[in-house]
């Protein structure tokens, strides 16, 4: 409790350094607390659903989220001039920047996150890979270091066995990854991983980790107060993933044993109090289901683009939850109680299934999602909105509830009979296919699973 | 009379170039169904700093010059977030300033009219400007950027209040374009 003192003011006003569904996500959990918000947004932005909603727009730069979204000065600035005590990053952007954290911090506003040295060593994650043993929980077999020379990687790759995952240090979002499956193509994928980090992140650092055939990802979903104390909410499993990019989540994952998600849970609470995270997050692991065995992937420090999922099983509210952190520094009375039933999520993006998912901007000329009992869509978008072409390309993420998966696959098939969507090709169609697929149904998935089944992913 | 007395866009923009080099603190003219108001009252809010035209959205004249000058609602922005220095930046109109030389923020900021709260602003309304010459100062945390004309010109209106906190892209100050010799 020593860090209470040094706090800053009383939270009223909050900056939403974000766009999309997620600042019009933030803005509602702001209004629902009673704070005022004010959206920084980029020139496209600006009569965006966001902008109406918030109390306030500020105007942050252009289009390109180099020019507006990802200057720090700039939130800053916009967060200092219209009067806002803290700041939310919400998720991408500038989420898990140490910069925007350490100058929140040194401008006496809160960053709606964890401390910098937790966003630094977890965003590492190389560093975080050395953590998290250090922690006791299970890392997949690789490097420890960043490797450079080839001789050294040759060796590690053979004491391995092929195949092997390259991985980029400073990594997020599959950039800079690269599966080899045969000594020769070590040196190339290696040269590859590293020229694609250094472009993505400024960083070339890259590091070897064992290939896990068929496995599955679940993440855990977690909170911390700062002090070492943590709550674990339930598991997300994301294995319908393409090109590393995820595009349904579900909880409880339809597979994972009782023992085992009970281990995984333990690991992720571990990792959490040892670092002494403060804030939401997120421990995501491989999970191989032939040998029930679990190791951790990653740990991101920032809200989800899944969180709702843990919404509708757990009841909490995540975002509220990290208001009541930053401000108090406790996790406030969230009871200890296990996930009820079912929810999944489909996310629904400008991108065009039937051409390898390849990402289209334009206008909805009819745009009508969903509604009824069990529904809930997370949007910005609006009939006649424009998606401009800079940004990434979710444009809605369906989420559906239930007390069974079989409950919930059903609802879930309803909602995406009733989304109209014109003028863009989404991802709709997929989905509506894949819950018709007997192995979806049965469960029986893992990351490599869409890549190899959906005839669109042959397509170019 | 509907109708048979209007003003035209390009004499609107000399009224104001009237007012603007004119002793004048305030000006309020109706013309037909266009009613003016001008102000250089600085205790008045952002808005005051600027002309309010108010007219029948179906009168020709007068939305040639709502197009072309700067127009605002006769009534204030909603002051919910106003208690601070600055105003509802995203209320502002953004008018085209046709024929003029406008200083826009080259990024969100604090704007200043002076280069130090003990020296005189950079400029005033009437100066006359060169191309280059700093007109304004935006802090972005704690440092500093001169602003510098973009055009040689003399200074009509400068539209942003003192410590203001201003916008990507928001009009700082309207210059009127000297012909270049």
């Amino acid at each position: 409790m020593s860090h209470v003192a040094d706090r800053p003011a009383p939270i009223s006003r909050v900056l939403v350094a974000n766009r999309g569904e997620i600042a019009v996500r933030i803005i509602r959990a702001c209004r629902d607390l009673g704070l005022q918000s004010v959206l920084a947004c980029s020139e496209p932005d600006r009569n965006s659903l966001a902008a109406e909603m918030a109390d306030r727009t500020i105007c942050i730069g252009g289009g390109p989220p180099s020019q507006s979204y990802l200057k720090v000065a700039s939130v800053v600035s916009a967060a200092m001039s219209t009067g806002c005590q803290a700041v939310h990053p919400g998720y991408g952007f500038l989420a898990e920047s140490p910069l925007l954290a350490d100058a929140c911090h040194d401008n006496g506003l809160k960053f709606v996150g964890p401390r910098t040295d937790s966003i630094k060593l977890l965003g590492d994650k190389i560093a975080a890979r050395t953590t998290a043993k250090q922690a006791g929980v299970p890392v997949l077999p690789g490097s420890s270091v960043s490797v450079d020379d080839q001789t050294t990687a040759a060796q590690l790759a053979a004491d391995l066995g092929y195949p092997v995952l390259v991985k980029a240090g400073a990594g997020g979002g599959g950039r800079g990854l690269r599966l080899v499956t045969e000594p020769d193509q070590l040196e190339r994928q290696l040269a590859i991983a590293s020229t694609t980090a250094l472009a993505a992140f400024d960083d070339g650092a890259v590091y070897l980790e064992k290939y896990v055939p068929r496995a599955r990802h679940i993440e855990i979903q977690v909170a911390g107060d700062g002090a070492g104390d943590a709550r674990a909410f339930g598991e997300r499993d994301c294995s319908i993933q393409r090109s590393y990019q995820k595009l349904v989540e579900e909880s409880p994952s339809p597979t994972l044993p009782n023992s085992v998600r009970a281990d995984m849970t333990r690991a992720a609470l571990d990792l959490v109090k040892f670092v002494r995270y403060e804030g939401v997050g997120t421990v995501e692991f491989l999970y191989d289901a032939a040998d029930q065995a679990f190791y951790f992937i990653e740990m991101n420090t920032r809200l989800q683009v899944e969180h709702p999922v843990t919404e509708l099983v757990t009841g909490h509210d995540l975002v509220a939850l990290q208001f009541q952190i930053a401000q108090h520094g406790t996790l406030g009375s969230v009871p200890d109680q296990p996930p009820r039933g079912h929810a999944l999520e489909l996310r629904i993006n400008a991108e065009d299934p039937q051409r390898a998912f390849a990402p289209n901007a334009g206008t909805l000329t009819e745009w009508r999602p969903p509604t009824g009992p069990w529904v809930r869509v997370d949007t910005h978008c609006v009939q006649g909105y424009q998606v401009p072409p800079f940004y990434d390309s979710l444009l809605a993420k369906l989420v559906v509830a239930g007390s069974t998966r079989a409950q919930v696959l059903d609802r879930a098939r309803r909602a995406l009979d009733e989304f109209r969507v014109e003028g863009i090709a989404t991802t709709i169609g997929f989905h509506r296919w894949l819950l018709d697929t007997p192995d979806f149904i049965r469960g029986d998935v893992h990351t490599s699973w869409l890549e190899e089944n959906w005839p669109g992913m042959r397509v170019q | 009379m509907r109708g048979d007395v209007s003003i035209t866009a390009d004499e609107l923009q000399e009224i104001l170039r009237i007012f603007a080099d004119s002793h004048l603190r305030e000006l309020h003219l109706e013309v037909g169904e266009t009613r003016l108001h001008v102000s250089k009252n600085s205790a008045d809010a952002h808005v005051a700093a600027m002309p309010i035209v108010t007219a029948p959205a179906n009168a020709p004249a007068a939305a040639a010059a709502l197009a072309d000058v700067q127009a605002v609602p006769a009534q204030q922005p909603p002051a919910s977030l106003d208690e601070s220095a600055g105003s509802a930046a995203s209320e502002l109109p953004r008018p085209s300033h046709e024929g003029m030389a406008c200083v826009v923020a080259p990024t969100v900021g604090v704007f200043y009219r002076r280069p130090a709260p003990d020296k005189p602003p950079y400029v005033e309304i009437g100066d006359v400007v060169a191309a280059g010459d700093p007109v304004c100062t935006l802090e972005v945390m704690k440092m500093f950027t001169e602003v510098g004309a973009g055009a040689a010109g003399r200074v009509v209106q400068i539209l942003a209040q003192d410590g203001e906190a201003v916008e990507y892209g928001q009009v700082l100050l309207v210059l009127e374009p000297l012909g270049s010799p």
